[in-house]
């Protein structure tokens, strides 16, 4: 008696006594939170977010246990192959020198991107990022804004991954004794940089080395920043380098907690020489690529970070859905439903902001940075609370949800630790709003 | 009998502990391997036995030794300080010692022995606590019936830290209604082990799940008695307690690596820890372990082990661990990527907090439980 009278007074229920347009008004609609954030995309970003979950579900998950804990074995390039063919690592242009929508690519460059990098991180970090680090090397070749660049390199690079032999790229700038220097400028003022171009005849001469490069090791070519011999910071150049160069080697790859399928590699140049037409945008203009790039793509961090938190609590769900104590199941106990809530609002939130900060064809510093720094951080506490929630359960790593906790960490620190994205936002705004006299107005 | 440690005996000891635990432990977490060279953890483990180190029926100073009145103080800061170079064998060190005492409590003399107390759901809950039968919404799994005259065992123990060297188990089981403690040697027949691999962290303890296929138990196996809830109620205490005295050495050795970092690593033209940034997060970091270490101060001179102490314990592991998982990922944070790298020891700190926090009690259920309490205290 009581649960009928429960389930009549629930909004589905109750709404039938309600007129027409009443009823209308009342949204029951048994949809899920994905469902719903899908109904305000176009059809162009509707199309690309289902194509990646499918392929998520399909082609990632199946190898993404095995590709965290036995990395060393695991052969990305199928995966990889398979990814471009449909389409994938080809978003950063429309047709025909990509295979972007045309339609929302026109209000948001990285939209579409952002959206396959959520998925693809849901089942596994590492991967996604192996996935996704292609574009991070690709962008400065586009968003150099230098027509050469990009007719020479970025057309042919772009549209040969549309193909099932994609050239995979990667992006270098951190260099042994300068991580948040090259993504900060106040740092980059002081940077202490060891990597060197040297003007010979017909080109340069690269000397010195990068380290932490997402995807060094599998990359075919990689844009790499270098200062000009003589000059600072001010005087870095973006070089686009091909690894069959000579001199050419990749080092020491890292040991990393998690996001391990993808290689973070030791890029070593020694006397490598690079011919003119290799260099990407003007000279002296790397800097502003570099800081340029990392707004584009900090927003996309963001939407990878939400993923693999949002991958931990959809485990974490499937596990309180399936599990009993007692004579209920876990979901159904209220302490439980506050915790999943919780989570959920935190992922949805972060969602927001991180397709807010997407909401314009250019990218801005201080909506990527918040992106960054909000959905990082709640992919954290997102996924610590779901190992939490299943108590011991949650760090046997086949569970698989503890790899979201792992795999969120890094993206606390790369693209700019959150303490620097934080000081980011803070300098774009400076002007306009942080140091401005507004007595009186 | 064991008597008071004066202050300058109970001073020597820790620092034998110290030294034990930079000399002994961390040039083993140093090898090539994230999680130090498992393979030599048995033998650190005889050397912190002839070290005396670990308690016995001999050695009522060794940790969680009998004499829990003078000395638990000093347990905790044994931990914390073996924590320091590796919380995983610090956990060896904590199960041993708290199977120890409970055999102590026990009135037996039974060595080597490991701890099997979590039901496939979990620890028990507050309406378990004084009798198992008396909460029927969660059923115990682990029980003794009898059949033909002879008591049976069936059900099975998740979860269970085994020390190096466990010869027996000890099993929290219900029998009828009042709970029984059992001692199983560990290669009874029909005891069905499966080793829970591979794990987040404090890879250096074994962790096994346990099946009772319907052993049959002689009649010496069952350590019934009194003192049987007590013993409970004491080994949940104590159980919390060093697993947050392993948190605070775990967070305390991270936040000393991140400060060592900070002093020689440049951002900006100037070192990181003259950083706001950097300082601001120091400063939480230890205030946050700071607040954990007074709190466990506070549990030096308890002499009671009731069930509001239980309550507290709870409290004390809840909100000690959330604290030291900050203290330990922002000190973390300020050495960028390399903190994330294996080489630096910081990422293994911090899949160790992890699993201390989920682990013998998540939040979820600590809050349960002190709700569950409340009423009964």
């Amino acid at each position: 008696m009581t649960q009928d009278r429960l389930e009549q007074l629930k909004l589905p229920a109750a709404r039938q006594n309600m007129n027409r347009i009443g009823r209308w008004l009342t949204d029951v609609r048994p949809l899920t939170i994905w469902e719903r954030d899908n109904r305000t995309l176009s059809y162009g970003e509707r199309k690309w977010r289902k194509r990646a979950r499918q392929f998520a579900q399909e082609v990632i998950r199946p190898v993404a246990i095995e590709a965290d804990l036995n990395h060393h074995r695991y052969d990305p390039r199928p995966l990889l192959r398979e990814a471009a063919g449909r389409g994938f690592l080809s978003l950063l242009f429309t047709p025909p020198l990509g295979r972007a929508s045309i339609l929302p690519f026109l209000r948001s460059a990285v939209m579409q991107t952002a959206l396959i990098g959520e998925e693809f991180s849901v089942e596994s970090g590492g991967i996604g990022l192996q996935l996704m680090a292609h574009y991070l090397g690709i962008a400065p070749l586009l968003l150099s804004g230098h027509l050469p660049s990009i007719l020479r390199h970025f057309a042919p690079l772009h549209m040969k991954a549309m193909t099932r032999n994609p050239v995979l790229m990667a992006f270098a700038i951190t260099e042994p004794s300068a991580g948040s220097d090259v993504e900060d400028t106040e740092g980059g003022a002081a940077a202490r940089l060891i990597t060197t171009a040297k003007k010979t005849n017909k080109g340069w001469l690269l000397n010195g080395r990068k380290v932490f490069i997402s995807n060094g090791a599998l990359a075919q070519k990689i844009t790499v920043f270098a200062k000009l011999k003589g000059e600072g910071l001010e005087s870095w150049t973006c070089f686009l380098i091909d690894k069959k160069m000579n001199g050419v080697s990749v080092g020491r790859q890292e040991r990393k907690m998690g996001q391990r399928p993808s290689d973070a590699s030791e890029i070593i140049l020694e006397d490598v020489f690079v011919p003119s037409r290799n260099v990407v945008g003007k000279l002296r203009a790397g800097w502003a690529i570099n800081r340029n790039v990392l707004n584009y793509s900090r927003s996309v961090v963001g939407a990878m970070a939400l993923g693999q938190a949002r991958g931990a609590f959809e485990r974490t769900l499937a596990f309180c859905r399936e599990t009993n104590l007692g004579p209920k199941r876990l979901i159904d106990y209220q302490d439980v439903q506050l915790e999943l809530a919780d989570m959920l609002i935190r992922l949805w939130a972060a969602r927001a902001l991180v397709w807010h900060s997407c909401g314009e064809l250019r990218s801005n510093q201080a909506a990527a940075s918040a992106a960054k720094v909000f959905a990082t951080d709640t992919a954290w506490e997102v996924s610590n609370k779901a190992v939490e929630l299943m108590g011991d359960h949650g760090y046997v790593q086949t569970n698989g949800v503890e790899r979201g906790l792992r795999d969120a960490r890094l993206a606390q620190i790369y693209e700019g630790t959150n303490q620097i994205n934080r000081l980011a936002l803070i300098e774009q705004q400076w002007e306009a709003e942080i140091d401005k006299n507004t007595t009186g107005a | 009998m064991s008597e008071h440690l004066s202050q300058q005996e109970a001073q020597a000891f820790l620092q034998l502990t110290q030294k034990f635990s930079r000399q002994t432990i961390r040039p083993v977490m140093s090898a090539e391997f994230s999680d130090g060279d498992l393979s030599k953890i048995p033998k650190i483990f005889e050397q912190a036995d002839a070290a005396g180190l670990l308690a016995s029926s001999e050695n009522t100073y060794g940790i969680w030794g009998k004499d829990l009145e003078q000395n638990s103080g000093l347990s905790l800061q044994m931990l914390a300080l073996l924590a320091e170079s590796c919380a995983g064998t610090a956990t060896c060190f904590h199960f041993r010692g708290l199977a120890e005492n409970a055999t102590y409590l026990l009135d037996t003399d039974i060595e080597k022995s490991a701890l099997a107390l979590q039901e496939s759901f979990g620890l028990p809950f507050a309406g378990h606590l004084k009798n198992p039968g008396a909460y029927h919404a969660v059923k115990w799994e682990t029980r003794l019936t009898k059949q033909d005259g002879q008591w049976i065992l069936k059900g099975g123990k998740s979860f269970v830290y085994l020390p190096p060297d466990t010869k027996s188990l000890l099993v929290l089981a219900q029998r009828e209604d009042q709970w029984v403690w059992l001692n199983l040697p560990l290669h009874t027949q029909k005891l069905l082990r499966t080793e829970v691999l591979p794990r987040t962290g404090l890879r250096a303890c074994r962790v096994e799940h346990l099946h009772f296929d319907q052993i049959p138990l002689e009649n010496d196996t069952v350590l019934s008695g009194p003192k049987a809830a007590d013993t409970l109620h004491n080994i949940l205490i104590l159980n919390w307690l060093g697993l947050s005295a392993i948190g605070l050495g775990t967070a305390r050795r991270a936040l000393a690596s991140a400060k060592d970092y900070a002093r020689q690593r440049y951002q900006g033209g100037s070192l990181i820890n003259e950083h706001d940034a950097i300082r601001g997060l120091f400063a939480g970091a230890e205030t946050n372990i700071q607040t954990v270490d007074a709190l466990l101060n506070a549990w030096n001179a308890v002499t009671e082990w009731t069930l509001t102490q239980v309550r507290q314990a709870a409290m004390l592991k809840w909100q000690a661990m959330r604290l030291l998982s900050v203290a330990v990922t922002d000190s973390l944070q300020t050495m960028g990527g390399y903190g994330y790298m294996e080489d630096y020891g910081m990422e293994k700190r911090l899949r160790d907090m992890t699993v201390l926090k989920a682990m013998a009690g998540s939040p979820l259920y600590l809050k349960r439980l002190i709700s569950g309490l409340e009423e009964d205290v």
